[in-house]
């Protein structure tokens, strides 16, 4: 993976209805960007999509989980794991996790 | 093989060894996982498609499952309402230590959303004042007292599945 790619974010069904139903969405990389980041950018596009999975600044909803190249971020750095090129998030209901 | 009873939710795909002859899969390294490995290890990669799609991953897992390269899998017959997600899950199960080699097979048989759950996550959902409980309790609209009953009796259930540490691993009733 490059740090040329672009991010890209999967969203489950059910969250899609926030994007105009686009499960897959391609987020250019502008270098030091972290979840929190990219989240605050997406929610620039498609309002109201940020608060359905953000708590706060620093916690995720706690019915959401995000996953980042497979990894749950609450294992990882929460918000504010880093992200680069190539990185693939996955955002679900924490319903759907079994 | 695949194991497709109507009277459960789930179709599951497991070795013909542990239908036939009680195989536990729930293993690592070809040793049985202790209930403390099991709430460290145990886990599953999770991904989602209508019941189509899933059926037809796990006709192309079964002969990994059979093998062994693959512990085990299960997946939704049909959606659940009440979580509101839209699309069946396949949970596709395996030690931590050995994801890596699982999703190297599932990515081969077209499985592209990658997202591990650990199983200790699921159940801490299904424990009192968990996410997956709650919601199971609301959906099924019981009054204050069952609801209770449902909490206490989960309680119960996880502490005598996990209370020796290092007995073997028995299983969750699906």
């Amino acid at each position: 993976m490059t740090q040329n790619q672009d991010i890209v974010v999967r969203l489950a069904t059910v969250l899609a209805r926030h994007t105009g139903n686009q499960k897959e969405l391609a987020c250019p990389v502008r270098g030091g960007d972290d979840l929190m980041t990219l989240l605050e950018d997406l929610d620039g596009h498609y309002a109201g999509l940020k608060t359905m999975i953000c708590a706060s600044r620093e916690e995720i909803i706690d019915s959401i989980n995000v996953y980042v190249n497979g990894d749950n971020v609450r294992y990882l750095q929460g918000l504010k794991t880093p992200l680069k090129g190539g990185d693939v998030i996955n955002i679900i209901p924490a319903a759907a996790a079994g | 093989m695949i194991v497709d009873r109507e009277e459960s939710h789930f179709i599951f795909v497991v070795p013909k060894a542990h239908v036939h002859h009680g195989y536990n899969y729930i293993r690592h390294a070809g040793k049985p996982l202790t209930n403390k490995e099991y709430l460290q290890y145990w886990g599953k990669w999770v991904f989602f498609g209508d019941s189509e799609k899933l059926s037809d991953v796990a006709r192309r897992m079964d002969p990994f499952v059979e093998e062994k390269a693959i512990p085990a899998a299960k997946y939704d017959r049909e959606i659940i309402d009440a979580f509101q997600l839209g699309e069946c899950v396949m949970c596709v199960y395996c030690d931590f230590r050995q994801r890596e080699d699982v999703w190297d097979i599932l990515s081969t048989i077209g499985v592209t959303d990658k997202m591990w759950v650990f199983e200790k996550e699921t159940m801490e959902r299904w424990m009192p004042g968990g996410h997956l409980l709650e919601k199971w309790i609301e959906g099924r609209q019981l009054s204050p007292g069952e609801a209770e009953k449902v909490r206490a009796d989960a309680k119960r259930t996880f502490e005598k599945m996990f209370a020796d540490e290092d007995a073997e691993f028995k299983g969750v009733m699906q």
